[in-house]
């Protein structure tokens, strides 16, 4: 661009061009270009042809006049300054045109270069600066609505994303939000402003500390900021927000404000929730229904869709309705089991009929668990489906069949019962069987007691020779109605298989001699010859049932002999087996009698049979002995064999085994003498016989009274215990068949209801009974010994003297027999137990506390021991019981425990460790009741 | 002070209890060998005092166990009512501390006692 002004002047007034061109001229010199136009036409021609850096143009020109000629030739040049010329009266033109976007105006006749070449410059530069001016504007007003659409864009996107941005002036605590931030915070009011204080305010009560906190904590820390929270909206709704945040700090450090987001990500939230619990529930077999806390589902797994038929998008939103084929019931049962769950937190189960897409039912039981969020709200119910439709069905079939069961169960319970009436009614007959065994028993030995106890008695006094053969003819007779008798019994006894068998020791040495002496007797009076031989291998003492083998042999020879005329009858023991610990004894006894038909020779064994029907006649006797014998000898385990031929004799031959028995001889049995009978040390005892028939009476009190003891009856039980109260004896002889009160009973009483000493009287019975178990029923009544009716006086005195030799207080009653203990003796001592105390009556408690757990347990146990006859364990019981006793100062126990403990080593002498536990068991029990007592006193 | 006493009897039990429990030393009772090694891993006792005859397991047994196995280097006493001199013999072989026998001597229990333990 040249540097001269391109001037155009418009002015049609030749002299008014010159004398502007000679201003021109001496205001910018040559720097100027001129042109003329003499009219607006020719102007505007020229225009089109150039661009002029200015115009100067006369207002009033023959074509045009004023504003007019101005515009057309702003029209034309639009960015080029028009300084506009005006006569002297037109001046307010010229401002008018200035006002339009003239630079300048210049009035005519007053132009001087100064003024123009000013003018000039002026214009230009003002037209430059204005255009400069106006393009910046544009450039502005451009960018503002870029800027604006920017704005408006980010809005939208907030409002997409949910995302709104938010500002903290930390000063003023001034707070601002975008749009967004209002829409999700569901602000209504307009204003963007809003306070830290009512910002905290939406927020929910249990997150609103925390998020107060973090944002405080940001500020002073200048962290960046990242907070889940909730907030309520003011509709009420509660959503789950991420805000996010960063501190803009001054240069000193000091924050100045915080801004970020905030995004609404309840469904998210909620979502990745569902997520978790979905994935758990995918792999589970059973049906999985994620449903939210209205009870509506949110999702299902495959073991659902494989259950009902039904896919996600089915059920989804719904309540689970179309399972219950519109059952209204049960689709209000199942919302009502919702609800409970959301209101009490806990899980709920029930069992329901569901219908698969296919309509057909089957039984499930739900289970609806709550979850719940860290809040304890409900966030979601899952519920878990098990099929119980077999189940249900195997219930239905159980029921059936149950009920087929009861039918026959009640059928056979009927039978049952009859068959348990009848059962009972055997027993019972059984049991009156029993006893009237027993009252036969009594009945029949009480006359025939006394008819042999008189005749002996008789046979003592002085009578004559003939009365002396009268005498023994009863003798004899009574005694073979005995045996009989006794056979009888026996007979029913063993078919009735009451039999038990003893094991104690057998003598052969003592055993045999009696025999030997009745039966001598008998065969010297038919003038036969009676052989004993006895193998003198065969040890003395063995273990057997010495009163059974009593019973054989006696049968035998007895028959040997009543069937033999003349000639002999031989016994012989033979050992014919040893083994380490038993022998084998063959017992033989020959006669040279009638003999037997070898066609009877098995019948004879028979009840009631005898050989002929003769031999009753001629011989006597019921028959039975035979078949007692033989049931006797195979109860032992052996057999009987008969050797026979009529005119030559019989022999009778078993084999019996005994087990070897390796205890010393009972020193008490050795020193068993007759003398005795009158051993001065018992004079004066004074016994209580108790017995109500009168016989009896006078035949037993006969015989204790020739020993020098004196005696006092009682005829019944009562009037027995009440003596013993009021009297002092020695011992008792105890009858068991008592009326009112039997010696049973009796014994109890006397046993629990006296003091000491009276309670441990010794008291011996008198049992008709023979019947086995009588012996314990006697023991464990309290009895110290017992014996059998008709009573061997001698056996009376031995059992007398022992249990008396026995019982504890006894040493001084031997030697003083009427005097009586002088002051009651306690059995136990507290002495040194107190002494171990060192005070404490805790500790004394305590101990007599154990002793009153323990000591009966032992006892029992003791008793069934012994009962059992397994001798290691009483050694075993007695030894354990030693401390307590000691504790309790039971000293008169000391010796005798020791004692049963050595005893029972050794297994020997089974009566005597059955004595030593009775007396055991007495004193324990008395020491029972005293320590109970002294428990009392303590506490 | 733990102390750790094996017998069948409880009344033996409680007087050994009794005599031997004081302000710094306490008692603990078992009924059987079984026990007392449980209780003794428990309370990881001071002493043992164990009787010899007992059912189960006999106190000869539960001394060897003690020793080999479980409980070596703690003081065990036996106590015994058969007083006869193998038994002790075989009690202090097989690495008892000591031998008490019954009926116990309360006078002396506690002196010996303190002796084991030191």
């Amino acid at each position: 661009m040249s540097k001269k002004i391109k001037i155009l002047l418009i002015e049609d007034n030749p002299a008014d061009v010159k004398l502007f061109d000679y201003s021109l001229r001496e205001a910018l010199n040559t720097e100027y270009d001129l042109q003329m136009a003499k009219d607006l036409s020719e102007g505007l021609e020229l225009l089109q042809k150039q661009r002029f850096t200015i115009i100067i143009l006369d207002l009033s020109l023959p074509d045009s006049f004023g504003l007019e000629t101005f515009t057309s030739i702003q029209q034309a040049s639009s960015d080029t300054p028009i300084i506009v010329l005006t006569g002297m009266e037109d001046d307010s033109v010229g401002m008018d045109a200035v006002k339009f976007g003239a630079q300048d105006f210049l009035i005519k006749g007053k132009i001087k270069s100064k003024t123009l070449k000013r003018s000039i410059n002026y214009s230009i530069e003002r037209h430059k600066l204005l255009t400069e001016l106006s393009i910046k504007t544009r450039k502005l007003e451009e960018r503002t609505l870029e800027l604006l659409a920017e704005k408006h864009k980010l809005s939208e996107a907030q409002k997409l994303a949910h995302i709104g941005s938010w500002e903290l002036e930390i000063k003023t605590e001034q707070f601002m939000l975008s749009d967004e931030f209002r829409n999700i915070y569901g602000l209504t009011d307009d204003s963007r402003i809003a306070s830290f204080d009512s910002f905290l305010s939406h927020i929910h009560n249990a997150d609103r500390d925390l998020v107060s906190d973090t944002l405080r904590n940001s500020i002073k820390n200048l962290l960046p900021l990242s907070l889940i929270y909730r907030i309520i909206r003011p509709d009420g709704v509660i959503r789950t927000l991420h805000l996010l945040g960063e501190v803009q700090a001054d240069n000193f450090g000091i924050a100045m404000k915080i801004a970020g987001t905030s995004q609404d990500v309840t469904e998210r939230f909620h979502e990745e929730e569902l997520d978790k619990l979905a994935l758990a529930a995918t792999k589970s077999y059973n049906s999985v229904v994620i449903l939210n806390p209205e009870g509506k589902i949110e999702w299902v797994n495959e073991g659902f869709t494989r259950l009902s038929g039904y896919e996600l998008d089915e059920v989804k939103n719904t309540s689970g309705e179309i399972l219950q084929k519109g059952k209204k019931e049960s689709i209000i049962t199942q919302g009502s089991y919702c609800s409970r769950v959301v209101k009490e937190k806990t899980p709920v189960s029930y069992e329901v009929l569901n219908y698969d897409k296919q309509g057909i039912g089957y039984w499930t039981i739900t289970t609806l668990t709550p979850v719940l969020n860290k809040h304890e709200e409900v966030e979601h119910i899952i519920a878990i489906d098990s099929d119980i439709t077999i189940r249900r069905q195997m219930e239905e079939e159980l029921m059936q069949a149950n009920k087929i069961a009861e039918h026959s169960l009640r059928k056979g319970n009927k039978a049952l019962t009859e068959l348990m009436i009848a059962k009972k009614q055997l027993e019972e007959s059984m049991k009156v069987k029993e006893q009237f065994l027993a009252n036969m028993s009594h009945e029949i030995r009480t006359p025939m007691n006394a008819i042999i106890g008189f005749t002996n008695l008789l046979l003592k006094t002085p009578i004559d020779g003939d009365q002396h053969q009268y005498v023994n003819a009863i003798k004899t007779s009574g005694e073979n109605l005995l045996v009989i008798i006794n056979d009888i019994l026996d007979f029913s006894k063993i078919q009735s298989g009451k039999v038990t068998l003893e094991q104690i020791e057998l003598n052969f040495s003592t055993l045999l001699p009696p025999i030997v002496e009745v039966m001598k007797g008998k065969a010297a009076e038919k003038n036969i010859r009676f052989l004993t031989s006895i193998d003198e291998r065969i040890p003395d003492q063995v273990l057997g049932d010495p009163v059974r083998l009593n019973q054989i042999l006696l049968n035998l020879i007895g028959n040997a002999i009543k069937f033999t005329d003349h000639g002999e009858v031989k016994v012989a023991l033979e050992l014919v087996g040893e083994k380490a610990d038993a022998v084998e004894v063959l017992f033989s006894v020959t006669d040279t009698g009638i003999g037997i038909e070898s066609s009877k020779l098995s019948s004879i064994f028979e009840g009631f049979t005898q050989a002929t029907n003769e031999t009753t006649r001629k011989y006597g006797g019921t028959g039975l002995g035979l078949s007692i014998v033989k049931q006797l000898v195979e109860l032992q385990g052996g057999r009987v064999h008969v050797k026979s031929a009529p005119g030559k004799g019989s022999s009778f031959i078993f084999v019996l085994e005994f087990k070897r028995c390796n205890k010393k001889l009972n020193p008490e049995l050795e020193s068993a003498h007759e003398d005795n009978l009158a051993n001065p040390l018992y004079e004066g005892l004074r016994i209580l016989l108790v017995e109500d028939n009168t016989l009896n009476q006078v035949l037993a009190k006969k015989v204790l009274t020739d020993w020098k003891w004196n005696v006092d009856i009682a005829e019944t039980g009562v009037s027995a215990v009440q003596k013993i109260r009021d009297n002092d004896f020695d011992l008792v002889l105890m009858d068991i068949q008592l009326p009112e009160m039997d010696g049973y009973e009796a014994t109890r009483q006397i046993r629990k209801y006296t003091a000491e000493p009276k309670t441990n009287i010794p008291i011996i019975a008198m049992t008709a009974h023979a019947i086995n178990g009588e012996a314990e029923k006697c023991l464990r009544a309290g009895m110290n010994d017992y014996v059998s009716k008709p009573f061997d006086p001698k056996d009376l005195y031995h059992k007398v003297v022992n249990v008396l030799r026995q019982s504890t207080e006894n040493k001084t009653i031997l030697k003083q027999p009427y005097k009586m203990q002088p002051t009651a003796t306690k059995n136990t001592d507290l002495g040194y137990l107190t002494e171990l105390s060192r005070g404490s009556k805790e500790f004394i408690l305590q101990m007599i506390s154990l002793f009153l757990e323990q000591t009966p347990i032992a006892l029992a146990s003791l008793e069934e021991a012994a009962k059992n006859k397994d001798w290691a364990m009483v050694g075993r019981v007695a030894h354990k019981m030693k401390p307590s006793l000691a504790f309790m100062g039971i000293k008169n126990l000391k010796d005798l425990i020791a004692a049963l403990e050595e005893e029972a080593k050794q297994g020997t002498n089974p009566d005597g460790m059955k004595e030593k536990i009775l007396t055991i068991r007495d004193v324990c029990n008395k020491a029972i009741l005293e320590l109970e007592a002294e428990k009392s006193a303590f506490v | 002070m733990k102390i750790l006493v094996v017998d069948d009897d409880p009344l033996t039990l409680t007087a050994i209890s009794h005599c031997l429990t004081n302000d710094d030393t306490e008692v603990v009772t078992a009924g059987n060998g079984f026990d007392a090694i449980k209780v003794a891993q428990d309370i990881s006792p001071d002493l043992i005092i164990c009787d010899i005859l007992m059912p189960d397991m006999s106190g000869l047994g539960l001394l060897c166990l003690l020793k080999q196995f479980y409980f070596d280097k703690v003081p065990v006493i036996m106590m015994s009512s058969l007083d006869k001199a193998d038994m002790i013999l075989a009690s202090l072989g097989l690495g008892a501390e000591d031998f008490f026998s019954k009926p116990i001597d309360f006078g002396k229990l506690s002196a010996r006692v303190k002796n084991c333990i030191g």
